[in-house]
């Protein structure tokens, strides 16, 4: 069956100064998979994460994602660590326009955190934050989930729970796209894999 | 769930809301006013002593004064610049609040959050002025004798005042006349150096733009002694309303309120333009 690509990068070429960090980045991504991108540290997926999303712009090449139903996770999650990560989530949705206090709550339950939690974030661990910002990313029930090394931080439970909480969300029909250095995780877990090596993709199955 | 069409103007102003929660929990927020405060505490007080050894009460407008003491504006307005140093506020949540918010309306919001930091600074400084009086308050919207004898004799000299209480404030503006054009004033110029600390920060980098903005704020110290013409170039300057009611700075408070104005359209169409245009948070 063919599936419709919600996710499409063309000739994508990114410079920091002279030096390519994204040499001709071309892939897809099909509605309703998890497609995974491995690759070392400074291969580029965290740049191309970031043209996908927005953050930056890239010098040539084109991005196709509708980022009006997107949810990210990239580089260490970032709240504002003095309120709780209900209160932060909701400060969120006020921006994206819509509150729901019910879905940021379970949002929250679903990556294994209580809402009435009234620590501050600064007083979480790496995985508690890591988990946090798995749930901003979904609270809104976005169509595209990028994620860039979600399972960072979580130990063995929290990444078997996070694998069950992509894989029911692909079953819903949302779209992944995550990255990551574990290939165990990308095994798992991914329809499609692509490489990054030296801002250069190659598709591996 | 698909999410709700943004409205831009409301977006905007729900990512600077955002950028004030974020910054009311920041250290800074407690620490540049309590030093701000500890400071002017010890720098107004002859004039608490003379207002207590007078017997009468002041009406509420030592910040009006505040600015002529050269030696104290620059510090006053270096305070701002601490809290307009790191614009366009690359704070690591910003994927969080731009990825909601879209390009446009995330830099459009922290756009409006540098006049509105002003506009809390200067209303910090305002209240300051206003507590540092009191138990010798009188809220009335006339000078007063404390205000007249200050401006009218050597008093100020005899208890070793360091601001200037002058009679062309007095005659020419009601108290709540001259508190609303410094604040005016005071409003713009922090307006003004979050604007050109924000544009600095691109183009020169953080450390340039933190030594220019400083230095044209603390030469107000100097710049009477310099020629005429570099008054134009030091809008710390333009904070005094004595200096421009007297007409030494050669432009009156509409003149004064435009050029900064002008500054504060040119600063921010350029910072807007180059971060709108660049990588966030590169």
């Amino acid at each position: 069956m063919e599936r419709k690509e919600t996710v499409s990068a063309e000739g994508l070429v990114k410079y920091f100064g002279s030096e390519p960090v994204l040499r001709n980045v071309s892939f897809s991504v099909e509605a309703g998979t998890i497609c995974g991108i491995i690759g070392r540290n400074g291969s580029g997926k965290s740049v191309l994460f970031k043209c996908l999303t927005g953050l930056y712009i890239p010098d040539s090449g084109k991005v196709r994602i509708d980022r009006d139903s997107l949810g990210a996770l990239i580089e260490e999650p970032g709240f504002l660590l003095h309120y709780p990560g209900l209160r932060n989530l909701v400060y969120l949705m006020e921006i994206g326009g819509k509150v729901r206090r019910d879905a940021a709550e379970e949002a929250i339950r679903l990556v294994g955190l209580e809402p009435g939690d009234r620590r501050p974030v600064r007083k979480y661990s790496m995985g508690m934050r890591q988990r946090l910002g798995i749930a901003q990313a979904i609270m809104e029930d976005p169509d595209i989930l990028i994620l860039d090394e979600p399972m960072n931080g979580l130990d063995n439970e929290g990444v078997r729970d996070m694998r069950e909480l992509f894989i029911s969300l692909k079953n819903k029909g949302k779209t992944l796209l995550i990255a990551s250095h574990s290939r165990e995780d990308i095994e798992i877990l991914c329809d499609r894999v692509y490489e990054m090596d030296k801002g250069r993709i190659a598709l591996v199955r | 769930m698909r999410p709700v069409k943004r409205n831009l103007v409301r977006t905007s102003c729900l990512v600077t809301l955002y950028q004030l929660r974020a910054a009311a929990a920041d250290l800074k927020t407690c620490l540049v006013p309590g030093c701000i405060f500890v400071y002017l505490y010890a720098a107004v007080s002859p004039v608490r002593d003379f207002i207590a050894s007078s017997g009468e009460k002041a009406a509420p407008c030592l910040f009006v004064f505040l600015f002529s003491d050269v030696n104290l504006a620059g510090p006053l307005l270096a305070g701002m610049l601490l809290f307009a140093m790191d614009a366009p506020f690359y704070g690591r949540d910003r994927l969080f609040s731009f990825l909601r918010a879209g390009r446009g309306a995330w830099v459009a919001g922290q756009a409006l959050f540098v006049p509105v930091l002003a506009f809390l600074y200067t209303s910090f400084l305002l209240l300051a002025g206003t507590l540092l009086l009191f138990p010798g308050i009188e809220f009335s919207n006339r000078w007063g004798k404390v205000w007249t004898t200050l401006a009218m004799s050597d008093a100020w000299a005899e208890f070793g005042l360091t601001i200037r209480v002058t009679t062309n404030i007095l005659f020419n503006y009601t108290p709540a006349e001259a508190l609303a054009a410094a604040f005016l004033l005071v409003f713009l110029v922090c307006t003004f150096y979050g604007f050109l600390s924000w544009m600095l920060n691109l183009i020169v980098g953080q450390a340039a733009s933190l030594v220019v903005c400083l230095a044209d704020i603390v030469i107000v110290a100097r710049v009477w002694y310099f020629p005429e013409w570099t008054r134009n170039l030091v809008p710390s300057a333009w904070t005094d309303l004595a200096a421009i009611t007297s007409g030494s700075l050669k432009m009156d408070l509409a003149g004064a309120a435009w050029r900064l104005g002008a500054g504060i359209v040119l600063t921010a169409a350029v910072s807007i333009a180059v971060t709108y245009r660049s990588d966030i948070g590169k």
